[in-house]
């Protein structure tokens, strides 16, 4: 699920930037800090969509390093037990198949496939087939599952109700 | 521990059931269709489950009317966890880093790139049932494939970059070492031919990262390989792929089949063909081997036996193209037919031709036409290749007549049989042979030049690579040992032929029978003392179905002596029937799995002897790499270049130089000045000098009846 969510973020910075584009330093540190991090209570963080507050810097004691707390706004994904997403194949394998829901990298069990879909290692490329070939899930086909569990940081997995896109 | 229970109907009317979803053995979990069944009005619904557990008996029965209340099934509520990945089960999505540890069934990662996911024993039993019936029923077998000196060389080492059929790449972005890997001659082919029978692994210990990229170069659209590739970061032991054996094949070994160079990493397992060693680079024994000195001289980049082309004054018949078409027949006829010429002059080549109906295919394949051919399949990388025009004195590429080259490799093949002695000498009388048939053959030239003009004549002259030649043909040998293996092991199994139908059996069969009714007495091999039954020439003659006896004997029909002068070889010259040859005999014929000509072996040739290779090594402690001094290496760097001349074999076949040790070597190039100052080199450079100065004189002896 997405949200658009309020955060904090503290910025490290090296004494060298201290000049006139400061901020916008802090700003783009934050960018590459931020966008595309993981944290298991919020989820991915899709992007930035604004700043809003950049708290007054506390230098650091013995170091010189400059800390910035700062506030922003961010498109969230968390992916939550139970919720039914969209992925798209990465690989079949003879044990599942592995999918990614954008950033999420899921696996889906051959238990969890229907049981009438049977891999197919032989074809180029490997797939899982039904019996009467109306159904075949093979590498970027868009699957629909419903997540069991998650893992925080990346990895995560679930299971696959039904098929194709 | 699960607990049984018994589903019932939840419904508020009586339902019939149309049809079960599942049956006993069936994992369920929350939201699996059980059944359809139909209300009174004939409509179809699902009823899913909303427990987690395996099926354990069908209560109701098709077609039966159940009334609310009444039970339907019964289930094993609790998931067992048969599939896990990371810690979190694949079915019931329980985060089982939070249980108890003998919950965890799940211990065997069965698929090769992605160690995370594991199955339990019973799971991997299912699938690798399933997957033994598929490939009977394709008629296929198992296929593990090393690539480290079986399939590929790569080293670290400064080479030129505009070397044909040579791939270079980096893997750790753009200031990490650059890594060049060169094919073995046939290696496309050979894959291409080998995935008709053989379902094709890679096992390597070459870090994921590697073992991907050379993936990519062998097979680019992943037919072959899929995503069979198991890696040193997969490997569960660090100086073993055998455990992971177990893991990918549940069911058994019986179909598999490995080609390694090495047996220690198999543990000597009964399932694996040795392959000879594939040494393109003369300085990188593996590209794990910390052993091998920084590179000196560029001139000396390539091993023993490959040799940058020669650059020829363009003679008109040199400017005709060679086909490029792979396996061209035509070729072939031409090939044999010079052979026919050659016969007169170059008895004993020829006669390894005659031998063996396929070794003229075999030759044509030791040409840099194979080169080409692989060139072809790879036009992309070469494009890059060819946008670095470089200071390296552009080599032109002079298409030399295909006489010459024949006669050259020929020539180069003699060499080879005798162990690939880079001498002097040896490559004046090469060269010098070389000019002769020359002028032989340009009037033959002139008359094929026609039919040889219409074919791609783009592919010619002048495009800045350097060609070598690489006479290594190995593969062509491994193929037909393969085939060999496929077939019998598919007649075991039709019935058609008594035996076992297991690669152990038919390894074992087929490899006895190479040398079948030979007696062999070993003279100067066998250290006086050790019992013979423990040597592992011994072991690797009597493997390959002969019977090894102290003593001459009037049975007797091979000597194999270590040199010329022992008692045994004397007694053997007055005895008919006994043919003595050099060791090397032994090995190419353990090598290849068929007996080879014993002419081309006699003794006394075949040059030094690394005796290190036909006895099967203890294990070795592993190699304290980094440990040893710039100077002591500078040192060690001189040393193999002043024994080089004789002294190539052992440099390749030193097996502490053969560890697939990927990491390692990153680490290595990356800090090559790294070395800590006070330690002993572990390789005592002073070994190979004793073996050395006993064999010098025989080999000096064996050059000049050579010339």
């Amino acid at each position: 699920m997405f949200y658009h969510i309020s955060l904090e973020h503290d910025i490290l910075l090296h004494p060298r930037y201290f000049g006139p584009n400061l901020y916008d330093i802090v700003k783009q540190k934050l960018y590459t800090e931020v966008e595309g991090t993981c944290t298991g209570k919020y989820g991915f963080v899709i992007a930035v969509t604004n700043i809003d507050n950049i708290g007054a810097g506390l230098i650091q004691p013995g170091q010189g390093f400059v800390v910035y707390p700062v506030k922003y706004k961010a498109i969230v994904f968390r992916p939550f037990k139970g919720e039914v997403v969209d992925a798209v194949v990465t690989q079949v394998n003879k044990v599942g198949m592995f999918a990614e829901i954008g950033p999420l990298s899921c696996f889906i069990s051959h238990h969890s496939i229907p049981a009438d879909m049977e891999h197919c290692p032989n074809v180029q490329p490997a797939c899982y087939k039904s019996k009467d070939e109306d159904v075949v899930i093979a590498v970027d086909d868009v699957i629909r599952c419903k997540i069991v569990g998650t893992r925080d940081q990346r990895s995560t997995l679930k299971y696959l109700n039904t098929t194709q896109g | 521990m699960p607990k049984k229970l018994s589903i019932k109907l939840s419904l508020r009317r009586s339902v019939k059931i149309s049809k079960w979803k599942v049956e006993p053995g069936t994992i369920v979990y929350d939201g699996r269709v059980l059944l359809l069944y139909e209300e009174g009005d004939g409509k179809s619904s699902k009823l899913k489950s909303k427990y987690v557990g395996t099926v354990v008996k069908l209560i109701a029965e098709e077609g039966q009317t159940v009334n609310p209340g009444d039970p339907l099934l019964e289930i094993d509520v609790g998931c067992r966890h048969p599939t896990v990945i990371n810690d979190l089960c694949a079915e019931c999505g329980a985060d089982l880093q939070k249980e108890d540890e003998k919950d965890k069934q799940a211990t065997i990662p069965m698929v090769h790139s992605i160690p995370q996911l594991k199955v339990s024993h019973e799971q991997a039993q299912e699938i690798g049932k399933a997957d033994v019936e598929r490939l009977i029923k394709d008629r296929k077998l198992v296929l593990l494939v090393d690539l480290d000196q079986t399939l590929i060389h790569t080293t670290h080492d400064n080479i030129p970059n505009n070397l044909r059929d040579v791939f270079h790449f980096q893997l750790q972005g753009p200031n990490s070492p650059w890594y060049h890997t060169r094919l073995r001659p046939g290696t496309m082919k050979f894959l291409k031919n080998m995935s008709k029978m053989f379902e094709l692994h890679i096992c390597t210990f070459g870090v994921r990262p590697y073992a991907h990229m050379i993936a990519r170069i062998l097979d680019p659209d992943g037919s072959l390989f899929g995503g069979r590739i198991l890696s040193r970061d997969e490997c569960f032991s660090s100086d073993s792929k055998f455990a992971n054996l177990q893991a990918l094949f549940p069911c058994g070994d019986e179909l598999v089949c490995i080609i390694d160079d090495r047996e220690d990493v198999w543990n000597y397992s009964p399932n694996l063909i040795q392959v000879k060693p594939y040494q393109f680079f003369r300085n990188t024994g593996d590209i794990h081997d910390p052993n091998a000195p920084p590179l000196h001289k560029t001139v000396n980049y390539l091993a023993p036996g490959v040799r940058v082309k020669e650059k020829r004054p363009p003679t008109p018949e040199a400017l005709v193209p060679k086909s490029d078409s792979p396996g061209d027949l035509l070729k072939e006829e031409d090939e044999a037919l010079k052979d026919d010429i050659k016969d007169e002059e170059m008895p004993q080549e020829v006669e390894t031709n005659d031998k063996d109906p396929s070794a003229t295919t075999n030759s044509n394949d030791k040409l840099p036409v194979e080169s080409n051919n692989i060139k072809q399949d790879l036009k992309g990388e070469e494009k890059e290749e060819k946008m670095k025009p470089e200071d390296v004195p552009v080599e032109k590429e002079v298409e030399e007549s295909k006489e010459e080259s024949d006669t050259k490799m020929e020539v180069n093949n003699f060499v080879d049989r005798s162990m690939e002695e880079e001498d002097k000498n040896i490559e004046e009388v090469c060269k010098k042979m070389d000019e002769d048939d020359d002028s032989l053959y340009k009037e033959e030239i002139s008359d094929k030049s026609d039919d040889k003009s219409e074919k791609g004549v783009d592919k010619a002259v002048d495009d800045g690579m350097i060609d070598v030649e690489d006479d290594d043909d190995y593969l062509l040998y491994l193929e037909a040992i393969l085939q060999r293996i496929h077939r019998r092991f598919y007649k075991v199994h039709d019935k058609k032929e008594d035996g076992e139908a297991s690669m152990k059996w038919v390894l074992a069969k087929e490899r006895s029978s190479v040398l079948k009714g030979s007696v062999i007495v070993f003279s100067g091999l066998v250290p006086l003392k050790a019992s013979l039954n423990e040597s592992g020439t011994v072991v690797m003659a009597t493997k390959m179905g002969a019977v090894v006896e102290e003593e001459l004997s009037e049975k007797t029909t091979h000597l194999v002596a270590a040199a010329r002068g022992t008692a045994k070889v004397h007694q053997a010259k007055k005895m008919k029937g006994v043919k003595s040859v050099s060791p090397h005999w032994l090995l190419t014929t353990a090598h290849r799995w068929e007996k080879v000509d014993e002419r081309l072996f006699e003794v006394g040739t075949g040059g030094p002897l690394p005796l290190s290779k036909l006895m099967p090594q203890p294990n070795k402690d592993l190699p304290q790499f980094l440990t040893l001094s710039k100077e002591e290496m500078d040192a060690m760097a001189l040393e193999v270049e002043d024994d080089s001349s004789e002294n190539e074999d052992e440099d390749y076949e030193a097996p502490e130089g053969e560890g697939d040790d990927d990491e390692n070597t990153a680490d290595f190039s990356r800090t090559p000045v790294d070395y800590s100052s006070d330690s002993e080199p572990e390789r005592d450079p002073a070994d190979p000098e004793e073996e050395w100065s006993q064999l010098g004189a025989e080999i000096e002896k064996g050059l000049t009846d050579f010339m």
